[in-house]
């Protein structure tokens, strides 16, 4: 982990939540996807969102990863406004900060595994010798040295996962947004995945939100939030789970 | 950063192959077009440039107004004009008068003897105001003294093989010799003037009272090319407006028929088109050029418009690909850059592969332009760095809206992959329909001028110009003995009659001044063309009598006896001409009109029909030889035989006359050509871009497809939903280009005097060939996206 002065102490709130609804369209077709969220994630937390399909958890995830801006309320990363920054500045921090996990893994097709890796350090513009030097580190972390070469269609659906993590966790983020990451796996590359999410955030301090559907992999999470229909349906903490403070 | 660029920008064309082979195919052609017609009109254009005072050269031509209506330029200038300016017009540094030598000339050298078409008699100062090179001899004396001749390299070798020319004796014209002065370069192929050797003007000076050569002095015939060379900063307008007042004092009683201005030699190759009697000089089109100048940039336009629409298309599709990098934290600007970097490999490759096609073009280039490029003709630096050009500006085109587009993606939205853009963007359209009415723009003009060429071909010349032999017999002994040679041939059975003339149809007739009856002698003169013949004329060439007779060998009266044609009739207001007199200007000579010939075409239908007068003389060019169709090679058999035993000296030559009225009309069928060509080309590569598009909208559709399918709709409907939105398209681009292509033929069509309409026909036909071809292109992919299995499709899903 870097070692910032911005670094936040585990505990400290990571995101602030304040009312964040988000709509579509217009008019009659206005759909409020979204109605009044409010949600404090401390640093080190791992949350799982869970709810019905369309009840609004990736939207949610998406104006986490300031990918998408809330229409009313506010969302504050580390302290901040979301709405408040430039663009350049939620790039930056976005880039330093924040790691993405998707269902469908959204690995580029036309990029080798180590390109795929090596892609978010090239936008942070890291030099030619440390960007080695961590994707090394991350593809000998998983076990991937062998398979560096081929290309994402050339890897199972847990590979795939597997190099999707690797990626969003070269940059070395404050947090990682998970979205359903274990959607398409069949049971047992599931639970291999949701056990490296859950050490890094244990091992690592890293800051999870993921949503599933799983009620199992739920309950790896030290938060359950529930959404229905675009609102907070219930939080509830998982027993036996409590932020590592050591 | 730029490493992965380029090699993820190769795997994406490699991913992507129809629509990279497409894309780089169609710019490659579009390249290609478009370097071939700069190279040749670039050529066109610096005709005559490599005179080192090309900018102060001009040439003097006249408009001549006749009394009797009308207008006519002519290249043709009076014999004392060149010195009259130079006493007079500070401006002019240097004139100098050409000649050509009437019908070429036969140089002989002991047994060698070769037979010169251009024999131009110059003045010394011909090598003041040009630059041809000299290879030997005195530039500033060789064509000083009578009797000097200037061999080409060519000629000098042809006549004296390796020996040493200089100061040599070569006879020319049958008797008199000539003394080999110097050596000149072979005349330059982009030179309007051309000879194969230069006579010195102070020869025609020394023979001209015996041979009474009255032109050398006075106003009236005009006969000779004036060339100037003004002064260094003086203004051709200058001397412009002071040319009446010149023209008023020296040829006082016709200067109102008579208007002489400075053409610049930069246009004479050009735009002179409409100049008559221009002898020993080559033209070009200033036309084609221009025509050709902006059927390159459609194709190149058409050409970019494919490679910007698919890559926007090609792109559309990756921007699941741009919110994954986004989520990876990437800059708009870095996706800009890759984008970028994509499309300038595409166009890369584009201009190498358009150096290929240049290279394998070659033959066809050279069958264009009539010229001989040789191999790897296209590595200039100037045409290597348009190519980079194009690549830079392609690459632009191709990359920048795409990759600014989409870019701008909201990444929540790419990710899930609605990117709901409409089925085709608006910019799209609009690109693919401009694209498309520049193609009907493209047919229209093409299918016009084939179709002119071939009114052309069958307009009635009023003569009969099939089996018609013409033997260039004016420079040779032949005239000498006329009768006894016509005679000879006549004894032949396939040789029907024989017609010694001054010139043939198809070329420029010289022309006389004379003065019709009934017209004061101060302004009733006229000059026209006049065709000297002897009285076998009709009966060689098949025109017919409107009125009145022909000139009858059994009458020695017709000597001084004329003919005229109905246009003279028509120019001159009268309605019966037989029995008016006719008199020459300048000689003594009055006649009588004995009979009136119907209009038939001596020029290209280009112009109008010319008042032209017939007179019983003889100044032999030619001699056509009417043969019966049934045995030509017999009939030539015997003309060679004739000639060979008349003209020993002089190699058999002949041609046919419909081969050399076709020469005419040489300049407009490598119009047609060229035109029709890249029309052709141009329309192939707008399908190239349409087919990428509709492979791509059907591979868009395959999902709503599928689902159509399963809900019972037929492959004709699918067919049918596809190719709709084409035919619009095409629709709206006709409806842009008829009226567009209707003006552009219409203005190529005023530059012949007898011409065909631009019919609806003609704009329909356009239309519904490029709707046909868009059809065919289209629905070959919405059949291929009807038939498949909806099933395979769905489960995409
Ligand atoms: N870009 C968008 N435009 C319009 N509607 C959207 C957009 N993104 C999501 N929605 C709608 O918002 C609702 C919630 O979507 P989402 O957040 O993906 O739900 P979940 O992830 O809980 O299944 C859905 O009804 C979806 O159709
Ligand atoms: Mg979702």
């Amino acid at each position: 982990m870097s070692e910032s002065d911005d670094q936040p102490q585990l505990g400290e709130p990571i995101y602030e939540l304040r009312g964040v609804s988000r709509s579509f369209g217009s008019g009659f077709n206005e759909a409020h996807v979204l109605k009044g969220i409010s949600l404090d994630i401390a640093q080190g937390e791992f949350v799982s969102i869970v709810g019905p399909s369309g009840s609004g958890k990736s939207t949610l995830l998406n104006i986490m990863g300031m990918l998408d801006a809330p229409t009313r309320g506010s969302c504050y990363f580390m302290g901040q406004a979301t709405h408040e920054l430039s663009e350049r500045q939620r790039v930056k921090i976005h880039r330093k900060h924040i790691g993405f996990v998707f269902q469908a893994y959204h690995l580029i097709d036309e990029m080798t595994v180590y390109e795929n890796l090596e892609t978010p350090l090239l936008y942070r513009k890291v030099k030619s010798g440390d960007r080695k030097s961590k994707v090394a580190d991350m593809l000998d972390r998983f076990n991937m040295v062998a398979k560096k070469d081929l290309f994402p269609e050339q890897l199972s659906g847990g590979q795939k996962q597997l190099v999707g993590i690797a990626r969003a966790l070269v940059i070395e983020p404050r947090v990682i947004l998970a979205d359903e990451p274990t959607g398409n796996l069949h049971s047992s590359q599931g639970d291999m995945i949701m056990d490296l999410i859950r050490d890094l955030n244990r091992n690592d301090g890293v800051t999870i939100v993921q949503v599933t559907h799983n009620e199992r992999y739920a309950a790896y999470g030290h938060t359950v939030v529930e959404l229905l229909d675009g609102s907070i349906d219930s939080v509830s903490q998982v027993a036996g789970q409590s932020v590592q403070s050591d | 950063m730029v490493k992965q660029y380029v090699s993820l920008a190769a795997r994406v064309l490699r991913k992507y192959r129809l629509y990279s082979a497409i894309n780089v195919l169609g710019l490659a052609v579009g390249i290609a077009c478009c370097v071939l017609i700069s190279i040749w009109a670039r050529e066109e254009l610096a005709f005559d440039g490599f005179h080192e005072n090309a900018d102060r050269i001009y040439r003097i031509n006249k408009v001549y107004t006749p009394t009797t209506g009308g207008r006519e330029l002519h290249a043709l200038t009076p014999g004392p004009m060149a010195g009259a300016l130079l006493d007079e017009f500070p401006e002019i540094e240097t004139a100098t008068r050409i000649l050509p030598s009437w019908g070429g000339m036969l140089l002989v050298n002991g047994e060698t003897s070769v037979a010169s078409q251009d024999v131009l008699f110059v003045d010394q100062s011909f090598a003041d105001v040009f630059s041809f090179q000299m290879v030997r001899g005195d530039r500033s004396s060789a064509l000083t003294t009578p009797a000097s001749i200037v061999l080409t390299t060519s000629m000098a070798q042809a006549l004296f093989g390796d020996e040493d020319p200089m100061g040599s004796v070569v006879v020319g014209g049958g008797d008199f010799d000539y003394t080999v002065t110097g050596i000149i370069e072979d005349t330059p192929d982009n030179s309007h003037l051309r000879y194969n050797a230069l006579v010195s003007w102070s020869t025609i000076e020394s023979t001209a009272d015996l041979l009474n050569y009255s032109f050398l002095e006075r106003w009236l015939p005009q006969t000779i090319y004036t060339y100037v060379m003004l002064r260094d900063g003086t203004s051709a307008g200058a001397v412009d407006a002071k040319l009446p007042d010149f023209t008023a004092t020296h040829l006082a009683s016709r200067a109102d028929q008579y208007s002489f201005y400075l053409q610049p030699l930069s246009d004479v190759y050009l735009q002179s088109r409409d100049v008559l009697y221009q002898r020993s000089m080559v033209q070009g089109s200033g036309q084609s050029v221009r025509a050709l100048g902006l059927v390159a940039f459609l194709i190149l336009l058409i050409a970019c418009v494919n490679f910007t629409n698919l890559t926007t298309a090609q792109a559309t599709r990756r921007a699941r690909e741009i919110g994954v990098r986004k989520s990876l934290g990437a800059h708009r600007r870095q996706l800009v850059t890759q984008f970028l970097a994509e499309a300038f490999a595409l166009a890369g490759l584009a201009a190498i592969v358009s150096t290929v096609l240049l290279e394998a073009s070659r033959p066809l280039f050279n069958a264009l332009t009539g010229k001989e490029a040789a191999a790897f003709f296209w590595v200039r630096p100037d045409i290597l760095l348009s190519l980079a050009a194009v690549w830079v500006l392609a690459g632009f085109l191709g990359g920048l809206y795409p990759a600014v587009v989409l870019s701008r993606l909201q990444p929540a939205r790419a990710i899930k992959n609605v990117t709901r853009t409409k089925r085709r963007g608006g910019l799209q359209t609009s690109l693919v329909t401009a694209q498309f009415a520049a193609a009907i723009v493209l047919i229209i003009a093409s299918a016009t001028v084939i179709r002119q060429m071939d009114f052309v071909q069958r307009t009635d010349p009023g003569f009969d110009r099939e089996h018609v032999v013409v033997l260039p017999v004016g420079r040779t002994g032949i005239p000498n003995q006329l009768d006894a040679f016509k005679a000879e041939l006549l004894e032949s059975p396939g040789i029907l009659a024989a017609a010694a003339t001054s010139d043939v149809p198809g070329t420029s007739l010289s022309s006389y001044s004379v003065l019709p009856e009934g017209r004061s002698a101060d302004e009733g003169i006229i000059s026209d063309a006049v065709f000297l013949a002897d009285t076998d004329l009709l009966n060689a060439y098949g025109m017919q009598m409107a009125s009145g007779r022909f000139f009858d060998p059994n009458r020695p009266a017709d000597s001084s006896a004329i003919v005229v044609n109905e246009a003279m009739v028509r120019s001159l207001g009268w309605t019966d001409a037989v029995g008016k007199r006719f008199d020459r200007v300048g000689e003594d000579h009055q006649g009588t009109i004995i009979g009136v010939v119907k209009d038939y075409h001596q020029a290209s239908v280009h112009q109008e029909v010319a008042p032209i007068f017939f007179a019983l003389e003889r100044r032999i060019g030619a001699l056509s030889v009417r043969v019966a169709d049934s045995d030509v090679s017999a009939a030539l058999g015997a003309m060679r035989t004739a000639w060979e035993r008349f003209e020993p000296r002089y190699p058999f030559e002949y041609s046919f006359l419909d081969d050399d009225f076709a020469a005419l009309y040489e300049l407009d069928r490598r119009l047609m050509k060229t035109l029709s060509f890249f029309a052709i080309l141009a329309v192939l590569v707008a399908c190239l871009g349409l087919f990428g598009l509709a492979a791509f909208a059907a591979e868009q559709r395959t999902k709503e497809i599928g689902i159509r399918k399963v809900l019972g709709a037929s492959a004709t409907s699918v067919v049918t939903l596809l190719s709709r939105d084409y035919i619009r398209l095409v629709l709206v681009a006709f409806v842009i280009a008829a009226p567009l292509g209707f003006l552009i033929a219409q203005r190529w069509l005023d530059g012949f005097a007898y011409r065909i309409n631009v019919g609806p026909g003609t704009l329909v036909i356009a239309g519904i060939a490029v709707l046909v071809t868009a059809l065919l292109t289209v629905s070959t992919q919405a059949i291929r996206a009807a038939h498949n299995d909806p099933v395979k499709s769905l489960r995409y899903e």
